[in-house]
């Protein structure tokens, strides 16, 4: 589980940066990924540093791109510190990457039904974390 | 397979056939919530040691009683204390699956019950034979 102190405030460019180097991806793969929400052009000006304002659509179709929560993406665009929220964000998201990881072993399942499943897993484990984290 | 079912038999395992409403029992009492939802299958989800089943919302029956008692199963035998756990029915290939599948099937057609067809007759369809068919081969091979 992450700590808030281990996850230390970044900027946009940066952030980028990091999922793309710990996800392997190229600019080129997270156009693919997010079906070109976003072009692998303005990828690479967000990695540099260059697009400075990106609209709500790109930073969503970003988030897809890169597979990360919506919330994550929002977040390093405001310049903002990690919230308790964002924690909780991190560990669903790393929760779901398991199960993703499970249900990738699995020839039976079609995108659809494995997106299904992660919606359901999403639900259950932010309503644990939520929950847990309020009391 | 007999370490297994040693586990489970506290809970009714092979005493006698256990229905859905027995199941759900056992749930409540070990704190695990059930869920029925829009899902392809049915799986057991863990997280921060809250429980819980995912029921496949449009199965019914035997096939629900069966899914229900799979994923119990998974929870007495292979929930462990990582931050989360998940085991899904019938995607992976695995011993723990098919441990589960075994367990299962023990639930509904315990071992006394090979000896009549009254599990048949209650349940007139091509699953329950198939479940029935199941049982024999683990009293065969297992002797349990």
């Amino acid at each position: 589980m992450l700590s808030f102190i281990e996850y230390m405030p970044e900027t946009l460019s940066e952030f980028v940066s990091r999922v793309m180097d710990e996800k392997n991806l190229s600019s080129y793969d997270v156009e693919r990924i997010s079906k070109r929400a976003i072009t692998h052009s303005y990828v690479n000006r967000l990695k540099n540093g260059v697009a400075k304002n990106p609209s709500t659509d790109k930073l969503k179709g970003l988030a897809i791109g890169l597979g990360v929560i919506e919330d994550e993406v929002f977040s390093a665009a405001r310049g903002q510190k990690a919230t308790k929220k964002s924690a909780k964000d991190i560990e669903t998201l790393q929760i779901i990457e398991g199960v993703e990881i499970q249900l990738d072993r699995s020839l039976k399942l079609s995108a659809k039904g494995k997106e299904k499943i992660l919606d359901a897993v999403r639900y259950i484990a932010a309503g644990v974390i939520d929950s847990e984290n309020n009391e | 397979m007999l370490f297994a079912l040693k586990k489970l038999s506290k809970h009714g395992f092979n005493h006698r056939a256990l229905s859905e409403e027995d199941l759900l029992h056992i749930c409540e009492s070990e704190d695990i919530t059930v869920l029925y939802l829009d899902v392809p299958t049915s799986f057991y989800f863990s997280v921060r040691n809250k429980y819980f089943i995912v029921l496949k919302k449009s199965l019914k029956g035997l096939r629900r009683t069966f899914a229900l008692a799979h994923e119990l199963a998974h929870h007495f035998l292979h929930g462990g204390k990582d931050t989360a756990n998940a085991f899904f029915f019938g995607l992976i290939e695995s011993r723990n699956e098919f441990e589960a599948d075994a367990m299962a099937t023990i639930a509904l057609v315990p071992r006394f019950m090979l000896n009549s067809y009254d599990f048949l007759e209650e349940h007139p369809n091509r699953y329950a034979r198939q479940l029935f068919k199941n049982r024999q081969k683990l009293e065969f091979l297992y002797g349990i």
